[in-house]
């Protein structure tokens, strides 16, 4: 008799923010190989990007991670005036670090209620993402939109801040760290969490540095290497702020390093805001977008995201349309090489846990 | 002692070009690749960050990138090579990168570029029942193709 | 972060969250509450239906081509006659539309904008596209910005000779762009091709600008000599309508066409490798009377349609009012005989200094050739019957800039009122400045002119009014001419002027009315009369003049093709057009001409 068995996860899934499917063959409930199956999401961007002008992309690029989309924006932006050689104002790079940093802390609220959901701890999942939405409104204050934001454009920023908005990003800040301490106390600092993610799905420093990890997954296992503060973007070296590592790997020390993360980046908003210049522009002279060309020219440019490092790789014919544009997520690497990997030996119950630990994101791998 | 941007130009064979401080393109023949990764692996380049294609239809070949970075230094170096469009075979560098292994999946779909040493290659990724031209070359028209093959709905409706 | 609290772990911690039992949750319920909506929120679009021109740049801009231009007229009329804008407006596809509000950044007009309202409902999928307009009630949301805008709103500076450097010579003043600037200044070009209805020849303007933002200026040109022959002189003194309607205008610099225009041509150097392709010969012969630019225009056309043409011009030179009247410092002689020199070099013929009427007879030439171009211009000057204006010292406008433009005259007295508000007394204003300049200095000259309409209605250009004022030109607007006021030895004193009480009547007709007892003397000696110009058709036999037909506003009777009442005699330029009678309507019906003889030369009519 065949003792092992074939079980499809996903597309849709609640351990996964988007469509992907994961095939995994189990012994028991013991998983044998697990294989990732995309395509559920692919929406062809790369494809789609080169027949549109530069600026037109900004519709498409901040879908290609929809829990945090801004980091596209930015990296997006960041390569095109990399090929042109523009330099923005020195407000839009505080704008851009508040936009990317609140950002992240929307992903991480809403990651950690992912986590806690697929725990079975729904409340909190309740919690985060109620509060996340402060955040949406937040952006939407400034933007015009909660999700797809398209605020950040090559060459600064949209438009500038609303007046008051830095005080009301203050609040939600102060709001959110109170906040902390209860989600500290109902799921962080429980103790049935700590039961089911010590030691379970461990990337060793080895292994993290030999897959190419990136973001938490690698700072968990002990290496502190951050796009923020190994090649600074934005107004990132103006900012005082140090990248949290542990050593276990395990899933436990990813939700930690993501919690001190959060608070990390809580605290860059603040300096940020502070720091910022008052007034000034906050958008460089371009040229007009349906003849304006860029530069021939090849770069890479890249961008911390909330999952590690996230890059766009442009090459440029000299045209008012972009040649090829290649999006690097991070969660490629982190699906592919390491969950596939990691899985092998979990328990069933456990599987939809430690993808939601290493943070995958089928809309960067179906870009 | 001898830095590692030194050590990266003495590379056999390989045409390097300093974009800035920490942004090295090394250009090298298709037979190099596999070795040169291998050398810059072992200095310390420890992750790929992405590897894709740039089809450059004009010349009749396809760019073929790795975006390497060491943790170590903070660089990034990009890899560069060129094969024929019409006949295009690569040698696979996931022995030397793990995280190549799925990126060549997706070119060879995505541009029918052949890997040889990569047994997954050819299995169908993220494309399912694709029997037009590899959708991601410059020759294939996404327009035309969808207006093949989906009907185009236009709106009349004026009415609140 | 103390990782140590959470590395231990506790069982009574969660019970913290018992106390949110007792608080008010934070959620809205909708529909009975409503949460406020961020001010810029991008929702669904509004548009003022009377501000927008159709222009189509959002449509452009669109990423997800949710946008097509469409008649709104079964949802709201529309002005279709509107200057400067198509009769369309832009409809928007909510299936398709991704909420970026590119479109609103690129409203040249700002007619279109974001609401803060989102939720719209309906059964049926294909209600969800219309065109948004201000009566739907929607409150405005996210709205454009001229500080930050992906539109490049300033306009290329152009170099200008100063005042004082440029009256000392003819030499040209406005120096022209560098390639740079040229491409910058094309770079800004939205490419809607609104500004395509304001020019009378519906030059591809567009296209042009393209080109020269691609650094093609051979391309470039090769479009402008399909419908305007004579490029390089229109680059230098068109009215250029086309920037008028620029859609620029609203927001920021109209694009400078014209030079753009000028850049181009400057840098061939001829036009041998961008002309139009001759035709194969037709034999048919064509005589044109009048050497202007409706005559070149028509020629050449007609030569590259395979026939042959004769130009019969009565000055030394060929060019009409282009190669007599406008100064030397607004158009030099070598454009024009580069741009004359490729009309020739087509194979038309110009027969220079060969007057109608006297030295060839207009009846031979209806029996010589197969057809007969008129485009004689209004080449008199016309007299307003002033007491006094027969004395030499009184001259006609036309007469005074023929004679220094092209018979080298240099001599000028020291103090010269110039009657009339228009370009053309501009032109002899600051023609005399320079005449002053080169003769004396400046030293104790005048240069003053005297014209019926007020500052606010002169019809002269602004840059013209301007220029002239940096030069030093003295304007008396709102004067009306009375008599020239002569002293005992015969030689003019002055020139009595009474004041204007209104120049047009009720009914907007031109009816000037004065102060009878306002007058006042402005001291000259030597008087131009540029008040307008007229034509002379004393060449052609009464019985034939008989025949043809005038409008009522008394300019020659044509067809949609440009003939007149007698077959086989067509007619253009400035004794047919009604508007402002510049080069380019001149260019425009002398191509329109064209086409009109060829299909008369085929038999068609």
């Amino acid at each position: 008799m065949n003792k092992s068995y074939e079980l499809f996860i996903g597309p849709n899934h609640p351990g996964i923010p988007g469509n992907f499917s994961l095939k995994i063959e189990l012994e028991g409930d013991t998983v044998v190989s697990a294989k990732g199956d995309p395509g559920y999401l692919h929406r062809a961007f790369e494809k789609a990007m080169e027949g549109r002008y530069y600026i037109q992309n900004l519709a498409l690029i901040p879908r290609i991670c929809v829990p945090e989309p801004d980091i596209n924006e930015a990296a997006y932006a960041m390569a095109v005036e990399d090929l042109m050689g523009v330099e923005i104002p020195e407000r839009a790079k505080y704008i851009r670090t508040i936009v990317l940093e609140l950002a992240r802390v929307a992903n991480y609220t809403m990651w950690l209620g992912g986590l806690a959901g697929t725990l079975g701890l729904y409340t909190l999942a309740q919690w985060s993402i109620g509060d996340r939405d402060y955040a949406l409104d937040l952006f939407s204050d400034i933007c015009g939109a909660r999700v797809y934001h398209m605020y950040i454009w090559p060459g600064g920023v949209r438009r500038d801040l609303t007046p008051g908005w830095e005080d009301s990003v203050l609040s939600y800040i102060r709001y959110l760290k109170n906040r902390l301490i209860d989600y500290d106390n109902i799921f962080l600092k429980n103790v049935m969490f700590k039961y089911r993610t010590k030691g379970i799905a461990v990337v060793t420093k080895e292994q993290a540095i030999e897959w190419g990890a990136t973001g938490p997954i690698l700072k968990a296992a002990g290496v502190a290497q951050d796009v923020r503060k190994d090649d600074p973007y934005a107004a990132y070296e103006y900012l005082d702020f140090e990248i949290p590592t542990l050593t276990d790997g395990d899933s436990w020390s990813r939700a930690m390093i993501r919690r001190w993360e959060l608070e990390n980046s809580l605290n860059m908003i603040e300096q940020a805001i502070k720091k910022m210049p008052k007034k000034g522009p906050v958008c460089a002279k371009m040229p007009n977008p349906l003849k304006g060309y860029v530069p021939e020219g090849e770069t890479y440019a890249k961008v911390e995201s909330a999952r590690g490092e996230h890059g766009f790789y442009m090459v440029s014919d000299g045209t008012g349309k972009p040649y090829r544009v290649a999006v690097r997520g991070a969660s490629h690497t982190h699906m592919f090489t390491i969950a596939e990997k990691v899985l092998v030996g979990q328990r069933l119950a456990d599987v939809s846990h430690t993808l939601v630990s290493l943070d995958i994101c089928p809309p960067e791998i179906d870009r | 002692m001898m830095g590692v941007v030194d050590k990266i130009k003495e590379l056999d064979g390989a045409k390097i070009t300093i974009q800035r401080e920490n942004r090295i393109f090394v250009d090298v023949d298709k037979d190099r690749v596999i070795g040169t990764l291998y050398s810059l692996k072992l200095m310390g380049f420890h992750q790929l960050s992405v590897q894709n294609v740039v089809d450059r239809i004009k010349d009749g070949k396809f760019e073929i990138f790795y975006v390497l970075y060491s943790h170590e230094y903070k660089i990034n170096v990009i890899v560069r090579t060129w094969v024929d469009r019409d006949n295009p075979v690569i040698e696979t560098a996931d022995k030397i990168y793990p995280s190549a292994h799925t990126w060549e999946r997706e070119i060879s779909e995505m541009f029918g570029i052949k890997v040889e040493g990569n047994e997954d290659c050819g299995k169908p990724f993220i494309l399912e029942n694709w029997k037009d031209i590899p959708p991601m070359r410059k020759d294939f028209d996404s327009v035309k193709y969808s207006s093949e093959h989906f009907v185009f709905r236009h709106s009349e409706g004026e009415n609140e | 972060m103390n990782i140590k609290e959470y590395e231990k772990g506790s069982f009574l911690k969660p019970l913290a969250s018992v106390k949110y039992l007792f608080k008010k949750p934070h959620t809205v319920r909708y529909p009975q509450e409503e949460k406020p909506v961020a001010d810029r929120y991008r929702g669904l679009h509004i548009n003022d239906l009377d501000k927008c021109i159709g222009c189509g740049n959002c449509r452009d801009i669109c990423p997800c081509a949710a946008i097509s231009m469409e008649d709104p007229s079964n949802v709201r009329p529309i002005d279709i006659n509107k200057k400067g804008a198509n009769p369309v407006r832009p409809k928007v596809d909510y299936g398709r539309c991704s909420f970026c509000a590119l479109c609103v950044e690129m409203c040249p007009t700002g007619s279109l904008k974001m609401s803060k309202d989102l939720i719209y409902t309906s059964p049926d999928a294909d209600a969800f596209a219309w065109i948004p307009r201000e009566e739907q009630g929607r409150e405005p949301g996210f709205v454009q910005d001229n500080e930050i805008t992906p539109l490049m709103l300033e306009a290329e500076e152009m170099e200008e000779l100063e005042p004082d450097v440029r009256k000392k010579s003819f030499e040209e003043m406005i120096l022209g762009f560098s390639e740079e600037q040229a491409r910058r200044e094309a770079m800004r070009c939205l490419g809607c091709g609104i500004c395509m209805q304001g020019c009378p020849a519906h030059m591809k303007i567009p296209e042009y600008i393209q080109a020269i933002f691609d650094g093609d200026n051979e391309k470039s040109v090769k479009y402008m000599l399909e419908d305007n022959v004579l490029p390089g002189i229109c680059g230098r003194i068109c009215t250029h309508r086309c920037q008028d309607d620029c859609v620029y205008q609203y927001r920021g610099d109209p694009i400078h066409i014209m030079w753009l225009k000028r850049f181009a041509t400057d840098q061939l150097e001829d036009y041998k490798s961008v002309n139009i392709e001759k035709m194969p010969s037709t034999g048919k012969r064509v005589a044109v009377i009048g050497g202007g630019p409706s005559g070149l225009s028509a020629a050449y056309h007609l030569t590259t349609m395979g026939h042959s043409v004769t130009i019969y011009e009565q000055r030394s030179r060929a060019g009409g009012a282009l190669a007599t009247g406008i100064p030397l410092y607004r158009l030099p002689i070598y454009e024009l005989d580069k741009e004359i020199g490729n009309i020739e070099s087509m194979g038309v013929e110009i027969k220079l200094n060969t007057k109608i009427g006297e030295d060839v007879k207009f009846e031979d030439l209806l029996n010589e050739y197969d057809a007969v171009y008129l485009a004689i211009g209004l080449s008199y000057g016309r007299s307003i019957n002033l007491k006094g204006e027969e004395h030499p010292n009184v001259v006609q406008a036309i007469d005074f800039l023929r004679q220094v433009k092209i018979e080298g005259r240099r001599d000028i007295t020291k103090h010269v009122i110039v009657i009339g508000g228009g370009n053309v007394a501009m032109d002899v204003a600051r023609t005399v400045a320079r005449l002053q300049e080169i003769n004396y200095g400046s030293k104790d000259t005048t240069v003053e002119t005297v014209s019926l309409e007020d500052w606010d209605i002169m019809p002269a250009s602004q840059e013209e009014i301007d220029g002239a004022l940096e030069e030093g030109v003295i304007f008396n607007p709102a004067w009306g001419p009375n008599q020239v006021i002569l002293d005992e030895n015969g030689n003019i004193k002055g020139l009595e002027v009474k004041k204007v009480k209104h120049v047009f009547d009720e009914n907007h007709r031109f009816n000037p009315a004065f102060y009878e007892d306002q007058k006042k003397i402005i001291y000259g000696d030597y008087i131009v009369e540029s008040v307008g110009q007229m034509y002379n058709f004393s060449f052609i036999p009464e019985e034939m003049l008989n025949k043809l037909e005038f409008t009522p506003r008394r300019k020659v009777w044509v067809d949609e093709y440009g003939e007149t009442s007698i077959p086989g005699v067509f007619a253009g330029g400035d004794i047919v057009e009604t508007s402002r009678g510049d080069a380019i309507s001149a260019i425009a019906n002398g191509h329109r001409a064209a086409i009109g003889i060829d299909r008369y030369l085929h038999g068609k009519k």
